[in-house]
């Protein structure tokens, strides 16, 4: 806590090597937060650019209650949120419209995958499915505080959490089974 | 359960996600950064009030030399004073005091000697008439007088720019402080992004028009509110910038003239000298009190706050270097005493005849301190217009004012009123360039209320017109 308070006094004062420091500290963590809300690296990395120089202009806001990366995290998951909102690709995937509930799986595939496995699947769910599920399951915001967020109903962000769960437990079942399956084959 | 599970499991991979980004974008977040502009803006502020006050410092020895070379060639000097001349010369004036000869080539001051005219002792209509210095002591005050020029405006340059630094650690200071004490000004507000937050409201604050023309706001509810009415916070009115007091610099530069009633006044003034068949004397009695306009240059402190999204209240304190010019004669290094009212005698040690081909470079040294209101007529664009009025304290001036009883140009502090008071109008254009400092461009024209001089034979109203360039303190 000692070391950040100091890195966080130099970066007040605009040192440019304790910037440095910081970016370095947790580029990579954060660009995997941005990449979980974006369909490609590029745009990932435009949040991440956006997302830093915003830490860096109103650092002087973080009050030492919390960790700095957990507040670092939640700039960029806004940052992120706006980016969608304003950018054309992403917003027609953003409407949320009112569906009856799915009955999601009881398995736990997901535990056969590898991280970016994961990120990849999660990349490929339509824009909307993927920014609830990435505040839902990843971040953990209820969904009230999704709703607020987004501009939905609660109702809404369950319904749409729901789909996108199935989703994910169906290509996460067929992924892994595709893979064992070129395994053996590759074995052979 | 199993779905918490599912969450649990997919939180923890996604935790573990890494990814490298491209070398180059430490590059473009570091290019958007600001650096330490604060201490570099004050220091270039300074800098360049330094060389402003150096270029007035080179200006006025410029004048003070030509003034002084001008003369130099024309002084009378190193020639035996006629006493009988002058003593003819005194008869001969009823008004009194000294009546240069302008053939008295051979007229000397004397050091050494005193002299008052015997013959009309008792006529309260004549003065003693003093001689008293040579030219060796002509050259020294002037050097001194152009000395203490300078280290007044060094002075003055130094003081304003010791009162910039000092007014902007006190801006810092009390931004710190305001940050520090607003409630609003938490983690929460800077990663919703209300459209009232410090985020958003700098985000508005650095393109103004933009930020007008556009529909665009997001809106995102404060994702940490832990109480219902931390939902949707509004903007603490503390931390909107829009109502504070705004400071900076002000640097301008223009013409200053003489609006001259004087010559109305004067008993030898005719204006039509065919019509009323006056005589060559009295015509150019009308012509000699009349200066011809020069440059005004003004440096000084700004202050704004808005009172609502039109009207505007300005004030500042300015330092003010008016000058204008005559055309005189030669230069006479001689005591000299001059009646300019009833009861208002002037004692000049120099002075100066009329008629001549010679450049006199008349300075006003001003302390203003202008209140104005400006008005935003247009909602969409940052045109301003302006008006107020202004106070100053007239500290120092070398201006030459004409007497016309004894056809000469003197100089004195009596002569001049120390307040003076004007009105002033004009237009400000806020202006800013992205993400680099804003600022202002004005047009100011500005008329003096009451007369320069306080003669009543002599009326004299300062007018400029200026333009300006306001450079804020901080963004």
């Amino acid at each position: 806590m000692e070391q950040t308070s100091q890195l966080v006094k130099q970066c007040l004062q605009h040192h440019r090597a304790a910037q440095k420091q910081l970016y370095n500290q947790y580029a990579a963590v954060m660009l995997g937060v941005c990449y979980r809300y974006t369909k490609s690296l590029a745009d990932a990395e435009d949040i991440l650019q956006e997302g830093f120089v915003r830490v860096f202009t109103h650092l002087h806001q973080y009050r030492f209650e919390g960790e700095l990366g957990a507040w670092i995290r939640r700039i960029m998951v806004t940052t992120a949120l706006n980016y969608l909102k304003r950018n054309a690709r992403y917003q027609n995937d953003l409407a949320f419209d009112k569906l009856e509930m799915h009955p999601v799986s009881l398995d736990s595939p997901e535990i056969l995958l590898n991280t970016k496995e994961l990120a990849s699947l999660i990349q490929q769910l339509p824009t909307g499915y993927q920014t609830i599920f990435n505040l839902h399951a990843v971040e953990g915001y209820s969904h009230v505080e999704i709703g607020e967020m987004l501009g939905i109903t609660d109702g809404t962000s369950r319904s749409q959490y729901a789909r996108a769960r199935a989703l994910m437990v169906s290509w996460i079942k067929k992924y892994y089974s595709d893979n064992t399956k070129m395994q053996a084959y590759a074995k052979q | 359960m199993q779905n918490s599970e599912f969450e649990k499991n997919v939180q923890q991979k996604m935790e573990e996600l890494r990814l490298s980004p491209e070398d180059v974008l430490w590059d473009k977040i570091e290019a958007a950064l600001p650096e330490k502009k604060q201490g570099r803006r004050v220091f270039i502020m300074l800098l360049f009030m330094l060389l402003l006050a150096s270029l007035g410092i080179i200006i006025l020895n410029k004048e003070g030399d030509e003034n002084k070379a001008a003369v130099a060639a024309e002084t009378v000097s190193g020639a035996k004073l006629n006493k009988d001349a002058l003593n003819k010369n005194a008869a001969e004036n009823s008004t009194g005091g000294v009546m240069p000869d302008d053939n008295s080539s051979d007229a000397v001051i004397d050091a050494a000697t005193s002299y008052s005219n015997p013959q009309t002792p008792t006529d309260k209509n004549k003065q003693p008439v003093n001689i008293i210095s040579g030219k060796s002591n002509y050259y020294k005050r002037k050097a001194d007088y152009i000395s203490d020029t300078a280290d007044e405006i060094t002075d003055g340059a130094t003081k304003v720019s010791r009162y910039a630094a000092k007014t902007n650690m006190r801006i810092k200071a009390a931004a710190a402080v305001d940050t520090t004490d607003t409630a609003f000004a938490t983690e929460a507000d800077v990663l919703t992004g209300l459209p009232n937050s410090p985020l958003q409201i700098a985000i508005k604050q650095m393109n103004p028009l933009q930020e007008r023309l556009s529909k665009k706001t997001v809106l995102i509810p404060d994702i940490n509110a832990a109480t219902p009415a931390g939902k949707y916070q509004k903007a603490n009115k503390k931390n909107d910038d829009k109502n504070h007091w705004r400071y900076g610099m002000l640097v301008a530069a223009g013409s200053s003239g003489i609006v001259n009633y004087s010559s109305r006044l004067s008993p030898f003034y005719n204006s039509n000298l065919s019509s009323t068949g006056g005589t060559a004397v009295q015509a150019q009695a009308g012509a000699v009190n009349n200066p011809c306009p020069n440059y005004v240059l003004e440096l000084g402190l700004w202050a704004t706050k808005p009172v609502n999204d039109k009207w505007k209240f300005a004030t500042g304190v300015n330092y003010t270097m008016q000058s204008n010019y005559l055309m005189v004669g030669n230069k006479v290094d001689s005591a000299v005493s001059v009646n300019f009212d009833v009861n208002k005698s002037i004692e000049a040690s120099s002075y100066y005849q009329p008629g001549g081909n010679t450049k006199y470079v008349n300075q006003y040294h001003l302390l203003q301190v202008p209140v104005m209101v400006q008005y935003r007529p247009f909602k969409k664009i940052p045109l301003y217009t302006e008006a107020g009025v202004s106070t100053a304290v007239l500290f120092n001036s070398n201006a030459l004012v004409y007497n016309y009883a004894s056809k000469t140009y003197v100089t004195s502090p009596q002569l001049f009123n120390k307040v003076l008071m004007s009105v002033s109008t004009g237009v400000t254009a806020d202006l800013r360039i992205k993400n680099v400092l804003p600022f202002a461009i004005g047009l100011n024209v500005r008329y003096g209320l009451n007369s320069v001089t306080n003669s009543s034979y002599s009326n004299q109203h300062f007018s400029n017109a200026m333009l300006y360039l306001k450079i804020p303190f901080k963004k």
